[in-house]
């Protein structure tokens, strides 16, 4: 991936670049928002990461006016600020994904591997699959080595959600998220009790498991 | 000046000044009318000579008239002869023929008024007097010129009435400021009691409060009462300030205190990799317990800022928690309880949805957390006329009478240990939400478990 990273505080930037870089991606780095709009206008990247707070300028502004000049680049935004209305503001601005401070490293590779696999043809596509695993999304019907699984809705929406970002870790928040619409953290194991229901129906009388727990991080589903 | 007003402002005194300036008021109205009485009736008198002396002078002609007043003996009176007859007969007249004096005072030239008018006449035998005169024509050769003492009702009556109101202001006047004045004393008194009670308060803020010094409901004794309100407050602020300090230093302490062995024993295992995994791992978590603590902190004051009411919308409160029960039921389940639902569909209300998200993920929370390991556990939703009653509640073991009281303050734990999962501000949450939505949440006493109700305020139709 070539990521182009816009963040003014140094410790948060050389974190996430040394992360970046044992994945072997390209990682440009600005710190501040004018360079970092020339950058994003005139070169090609996979994504962009945008803190909201910088100096001279509200990141949001800086997105919108991107936005507004025809880059379409994903964004993910990070910020310290929690709330959803933030979180609404920053999605209206444009942004595609929103990721509050502190976070862990796992997190936001997870979101930047979700954001730039996030293809039209996937999205749009009317059946997913994986190893013999399919996953009808009109009839809503899954289907493993052609024996009909009976899914409550929020499994399946979870295992949609997995088979939307395969071979990618999903992390336990962006369940969380993309599921419930939870901005906040539940303590108790709702994600984890669902995920294991869920492997039951779909791995369990298989002899292969095809998801996968990222200890303390998430899920990953793949053949 | 500022002070006297103020103490006219006590009820008391304020009452006692309008009363006695009523009353002089009246009694200066009624003795000005009787005093302007007396005068209309000699001014009345005074005509009435005129025309006797008219009647007189038609009928018998000038001498009768001169005669009845004994004018021929001294037929010109100077300053002198004026002043004495002024003071004995009360009265001086003067005779003209065409304007010139024929007979009389020559103290009266000036007194041309047709109608009666009053005039004052300086006299050498004593102070000057206050005179009614009148100008009148007998014929068309001879006037006459009156002037006439004022009656000597009118100056019995004016001495009396200024004698009785100066008396009534000098009786009245003294008592009235001897009431300011003890009024004033008992005021700066209490005040200094105020004052020496709240130096207490300040040494002991927790225990002292200001006495009601008066059993009376006054403006001072209103004063008392709200400032050992506000004291109240300030200390329940001070306690809670005092239980979150507490809690925080705790809450971070005992995970710091792991992430700082764990590092120490990093130290010691720096050659074995598998060991370092597990302690980065152990360490990672500690910490992130912390940023929890803190994330929900700043979630708690957000909430309790009230920034969330712009962003109200109509939900459909049944659809919301019937998912959410949904979701947790696998939870309960798989901890060996059991969830019952029992939802009406429809009930619609006002309200954040994530907030309402979290209302109802904290108390499910709660109740798998804090219930005995198969207890039963029921979220229910009624609507009613007044609103909607979201319940939920479990059978067992329940709050200890005790933590009642404290289970929505912030960092207060049932379990001194603090062994369970959690950092005290669960409810805390929960209560917040229920501010900003005008909703009242309440524990339900004499239950075998926690139960709570939390009535909604409907969406109007």
């Amino acid at each position: 991936m070539k990521v182009l990273l816009v963040e003014d505080d140094a410790d948060t930037a050389q974190f996430i670049v040394h992360g970046l870089a044992q994945y072997g991606d390209v990682i440009q780095h600005c710190d501040n928002a004018e360079r970092a709009m020339i950058a994003a206008s005139t070169q090609p990247f996979d994504v962009i990461i945008f803190d909201r707070l910088l100096p001279n300028m509200d990141g949001l502004d800086a997105v919108r006016i991107l936005r507004k000049s025809n880059v379409h680049t994903p964004i993910i935004m990070l910020t310290a600020l929690s709330e959803t209305s933030d979180r609404v503001a920053g999605l209206d601005a444009g942004a595609d994904d929103y990721l509050v401070k502190p976070f862990a490293f796992s997190e936001l590779y997870a979101r930047l591997k979700a954001l730039t696999r996030r293809q039209p043809i996937t999205e749009n596509s009317t059946e997913l699959s994986i190893a013999n695993l399919t996953l009808e999304r009109t009839t809503r019907a899954v289907k493993r080595d052609n024996v009909d699984i009976e899914l409550m809705p929020k499994e399946y929406q979870i295992l949609e959600y997995l088979l939307l970002n395969p071979k990618q870790l999903v992390t336990k928040t962006m369940l969380l998220e993309q599921i419930w619409g939870f901005s906040f953290d539940p303590k108790t194991s709702l994600v984890q009790t669902h995920v294991s229901r869920l492997r039951n129906k779909i791995d369990k009388p298989f002899p292969t498991e095809l998801i996968k727990t990222v200890r303390g991080c998430g899920y990953i589903i793949s053949d | 000046m500022s002070l006297l007003k103020a103490f006219a402002a006590t009820p008391v005194i304020k009452r006692t000044l309008v009363l006695w300036f009523t009353i002089s008021i009246i009694i200066s109205t009624i003795s000005t009318i009787a005093l302007q009485q007396i005068k209309a009736e000699q001014v009345n008198e005074l005509l009435e000579l005129r025309s006797d002396l008219h009647v007189l002078f038609d009928e018998e002609g000038l001498t009768a008239v001169l005669e009845e007043y004994a004018l021929q003996d001294y037929p010109i009176w100077h300053k002198q002869e004026s002043d004495s007859r002024f003071d004995e007969e009360e009265l001086l007249f003067a005779l003209y023929r065409d304007s010139t004096l024929l007979l009389g005072s020559t103290e009266l030239a000036k007194n041309r008024s047709t109608s009666p008018q009053w005039t004052v006449y300086n006299s050498h035998i004593d102070e000057p007097q206050q005179a009614l005169s009148l100008y009148f024509s007998l014929n068309d050769t001879y006037a006459l010129s009156i002037l006439q003492r004022q009656d000597d009702h009118y100056q019995t009556a004016r001495a009396l009435v200024i004698g009785i109101v100066s008396w009534f202001i000098a009786l009245t006047l003294i008592p009235i400021f001897l009431v300011i004045a003890i009024a004033h004393f008992t005021h700066s008194q209490r005040v200094l009691h105020i004052k020496h009670a709240l130096l207490k308060v300040a040494k002991s803020p927790d225990s002292e409060r200001i006495n009601i010094d008066n059993p009376k409901s006054d403006s001072l004794t209103e004063l008392i009462i709200s400032i050992n309100h506000m004291l109240d407050d300030i200390a329940d602020l001070h306690k809670t300030m005092k239980t979150m300090s507490v809690g925080i230093a705790h809450d971070l302490k005992t995970p710091l205190t792991r992430v700082a062995n764990r590092l120490h024993s990093m130290q010691q295992d720096i050659v074995n990799p598998d060991r370092l995994s597990t302690h980065l791992e152990k360490a990672s978590s500690d910490l992130n317990s912390v940023i929890t603590t803190f994330n929900n902190l700043v979630r708690l004051n957000a909430i309790e800022s009230g920034q969330h009411k712009q962003g109200f919308k109509k939900i459909d409160l049944s659809a919301l928690s019937l998912d959410l029960a949904q979701s947790y039921e696998p939870v309960f389940i798989d901890s060996g309880r059991t969830l019952e639902i029992s939802i009406v569909n429809d009930v619609m209300c006002l309200a954040d949805v994530d907030l309402i998200n979290q209302l109802i993920c904290n108390l499910l929370e709660n109740a798998l957390d804090y219930s005995h390991p198969h207890a039963h556990v029921w979220i229910r939703l009624q609507s009613h006329t007044n609103g909607a009653l979201l319940q939920i509640g479990d059978n067992g073991p329940g709050i200890a009478v005790n933590d009642r009281a404290h289970v929505f303050d912030k960092f207060y734990r049932a379990d001194v240990s603090r062994a369970k999962p959690g950092n005290g501000l669960g409810l805390s949450i929960v209560l917040a939400i229920c501010t900003v939505h005008d909703a009242h949440i309440q524990l339900l006493n004499n239950q075998k478990g926690a139960v709570f109700n939390i009535e909604l305020p409907l969406l109007s139709q």
